[in-house]
C-alpha cells in the first residue's frame, strides 16, 4: 500500500511513447502537468483543465483519456502514449500525414487530441462509418474547421491504414 | 490545499483506511467529477458526497484540527482506488446482473450483457461526456457523486438496480446492500458514511423479455450534461397488455424517483399512441408538483412530455422496429429518427 504525504513525492513507473520510466511527482499532480513541465512533451495541450474540450488527450493503455483528469500517481504501471510517440524516427503516422493531406490543420491547437483519438478509434475500427469517426472525435472540439476536413483525414488514414493508398502527392 | 496519495492494493486496505481516515479522504476512481472539483475556487474541499460525521469538520470545509504541519493547514488524502481490479467485473447470475463499481461508461456501454438485459443503463452510459470521458469514468462515481443531472441513476432506478456498499467492521469486510434510489438522498449528496465504499450495482433479471430506455436531452450530441431524460422500463403480457412499468426522469426531481402516477396510467392497458399521450403528460404533471412552477417550467414541462412519449413508445414496443435509445447507442439498432417521427404524429393527432 502506498501512502505518500503531500511533503513527499509518489515514485510511478510507467512506459512513456514507447519506454521504461520513472519519475517522482507530486501527490496532486496531473498527469498533463508531468508530461508537459516534467518531459517537456508540449505536444499534449491544456485546454480548458476540466476534461471538455479534449486538446489534453493521450492514450492510456490504448484509450484515449483527458490527461488534465488523470492524477499523474495513477499511470503507475500502465503505458502512455503522447502525439510526440506517434512519429517514428521523423516519419509521420499515417494518421497525421492525412490531416496534413486534407488540410484539417488550422491553428493545431486541438491537432494532438484529434490524431490521437482517431488513431485510437483506427486501431479497433479501421473502416469506421463518418457517424462512427465523428463519434470518436466526440470528445474533442475545434473551434477553426468546422470539422469536416478532419473527419475526412481520418477516412484518408483509413483508406491508408487498410492498403486502399490514394496515389499521387507524398506532402 | 494540501494532498497526499494513498493507494490500496485490496479493498480490504481500502475500507480499513476509510475506517481510520474516511473523513479526510476523497475516493479516487476514474476522476472526471473529482479532479474537477479539486479545481473549484473555494479552496477547501468540500467533502459532498459522502455524509458529514458530526465533529470532524468544520464549517464548510476541511481544516479544523486536521493531520498538516505546524501552519494548522489540513491535508486531504486522495485515495485511488482505480488499480482495484476486483471491482471491474460485469457479470451475470441467475437472478441479477452485477457491475463493479469501477467498471467504466465504455465497459458498461458496450458490454452485450448489459446492452441485452439492461439496454437503458448501456444508453445512459453511452451518454455520459465524449470517448475519453467515458474511458475514465465510473459507474460507482456517477452514483456517489449523485448529480442530479447523473446520466446512470435514472436508468438504475428504473431498472431496480441495488448498490453494494462495503465497510470494514470486526475484522472483516461488511457489505450492505439498498436500492440505488434510496442511496441517493438529495443534490450531491448519498446515504454513504465516510468509511464506506460502493462495490458494486446489482441489476435483477427477473423478466427476460422486459424492455428499457434512457432517453437524454442535452443542449449538444456530445460532452452534455443531460438537460432533461427519461428512463423507462416495461414487461408486456403475452396479450400486449402492461403488466409491469417504471418511469424515472432525470435532471427533473431533486433526486431520482419514479413517477408512479404516469405508471398507474399505462398499467394493464394495452398500448396504444393515447394511452403514451396520457402518461407523457402525467410525468410533466408530476414533475411540476415535485418541484413547483419555476422559471424554466414553461421550457421543462413540454420537453420532458415529449422525452417521455418517446421513452414510454419505445419500451411499449410501439416505436419503429427497434426504435430505442439515442443518438449513437441503440441497443438494437434503434431508429432515433423513427422515435422521432413517432412523436411528431403523436403530436399531430393530438392537435398539439
Amino acid at each position: 500500500m502506498q501512502e505518500v504525504r503531500h511533503t513527499e513525492r509518489v515514485s510511478i513507473s510507467f512506459t512513456l511513447n514507447g519506454r521504461p520510466t520513472q519519475v517522482d511527482v507530486k501527490p496532486n499532480s496531473r498527469l498533463l502537468d508531468v508530461l508537459r513541465d516534467d518531459f517537456g512533451l508540449t505536444g499534449t495541450k491544456e485546454g480548458c483543465g476540466v476534461g471538455e474540450c479534449g486538446a489534453c488527450t493521450v492514450l492510456l493503455d490504448g484509450e484515449p483519456v483527458n490527461s488534465c483528469l488523470v492524477l499523474a500517481a495513477q499511470v503507475d504501471g500502465h503505458e502512455v502514449v503522447t502525439i510526440e510517440g506517434l512519429s517514428v524516427d521523423g516519419i509521420l503516422h499515417p494518421v497525421q500525414q492525412a490531416f496534413i493531406k486534407e488540410t484539417a490543420i488550422q491553428c493545431g491547437f486541438c491537432t494532438p487530441g484529434m490524431v490521437l483519438a482517431a488513431k485510437a478509434l483506427l486501431d479497433k475500427n479501421p473502416s469506421p462509418s463518418r457517424e462512427e469517426i465523428r463519434r470518436a472525435v466526440s470528445g474533442n472540439l475545434c473551434r477553426c474547421t468546422g470539422y469536416e476536413q478532419i473527419v475526412r483525414a481520418v477516412e484518408t488514414a483509413s483508406r491508408m491504414l487498410t492498403g486502399f493508398a490514394e496515389g499521387g502527392d507524398d506532402r | 490545499m494540501r494532498y497526499g496519495y494513498v493507494r490500496p492494493d485490496s479493498l480490504p486496505e481500502a475500507l480499513r483506511w476509510l475506517a481510520q481516515r474516511g473523513s479526510e479522504t476523497r475516493v479516487l476512481a476514474g476522476g472526471t467529477d473529482l479532479m474537477v472539483q479539486l479545481r473549484q475556487k473555494s479552496g477547501d474541499l468540500v467533502i459532498k458526497s459522502r455524509v458529514l460525521e458530526p465533529g470532524t469538520l468544520a464549517g464548510d470545509g476541511i481544516g479544523a484540527g486536521g493531520g498538516g504541519g505546524g501552519t494548522g493547514e489540513a491535508q486531504i488524502w486522495l485515495m485511488d482506488i482505480s488499480g482495484l481490479s476486483e471491482l471491474r467485473g460485469i457479470s451475470e447470475f441467475v437472478d441479477r446482473l452485477e457491475i463493479g463499481a469501477l467498471a467504466t461508461h465504455t465497459r458498461i456501454s458496450e458490454s452485450i450483457l448489459v446492452r441485452q438485459r439492461a439496454c437503458a443503463l448501456a444508453e445512459a452510459c453511452a451518454s455520459i461526456g465524449g470517448p475519453q470521458i467515458r474511458n475514465r469514468g465510473t459507474i460507482g462515481g456517477n452514483i456517489a457523486n449523485a448529480s442530479p443531472a447523473a446520466d446512470t441513476l435514472p436508468a438504475l432506478v428504473v431498472l431496480d438496480a441495488a448498490a453494494a456498499v462495503a465497510r470494514w467492521e470486526d475484522g472483516r469486510v461488511k457489505v450492505r446492500e439498498l436500492p440505488v434510489a434510496g442511496l441517493v438522498t438529495g443534490p450531491y449528496q448519498t446515504a454513504l458514511a465516510s468509511d464506506e465504499l460502493i462495490v458494486s450495482v446489482r441489476i435483477p433479471l427477473l423478466a427476460a423479455e422486459a424492455r428499457s430506455a434512457y432517453i437524454k436531452l442535452g443542449r449538444r450530441n456530445a460532452m452534455s450534461i443531460s438537460r432533461l431524460a427519461v428512463a423507462a422500463w416495461a414487461v408486456l403480457a403475452d396479450d400486449g397488455r402492461v403488466t409491469d412499468v417504471r418511469i424515472c426522469p432525470g435532471s427533473a426531481t431533486p433526486r431520482p424517483m419514479r413517477f408512479s402516477q404516469a405508471e398507474k396510467v399505462l398499467l394493464g392497458k394495452l398500448p396504444s399512441a393515447d394511452l403514451v399521450v396520457e402518461a407523457a403528460r402525467t410525468v410533466g404533471d408530476a414533475m411540476v408538483a415535485v418541484t413547483g412552477v419555476r422559471w424554466s417550467t414553461e421550457y421543462k414541462r413540454p420537453v420532458v412530455e415529449a422525452l417521455s412519449r418517446r421513452a414510454i413508445a419505445a419500451v411499449l414496443g410501439l416505436g419503429p422496429a427497434g426504435s430505442a435509445g439515442p443518438r449513437g447507442s441503440c441497443c438494437d439498432g434503434g431508429d432515433r429518427d423513427g422515435l422521432r417521427r413517432l412523436d411528431g404524429v403523436i403530436e399531430r393527432e393530438n392537435g398539439r
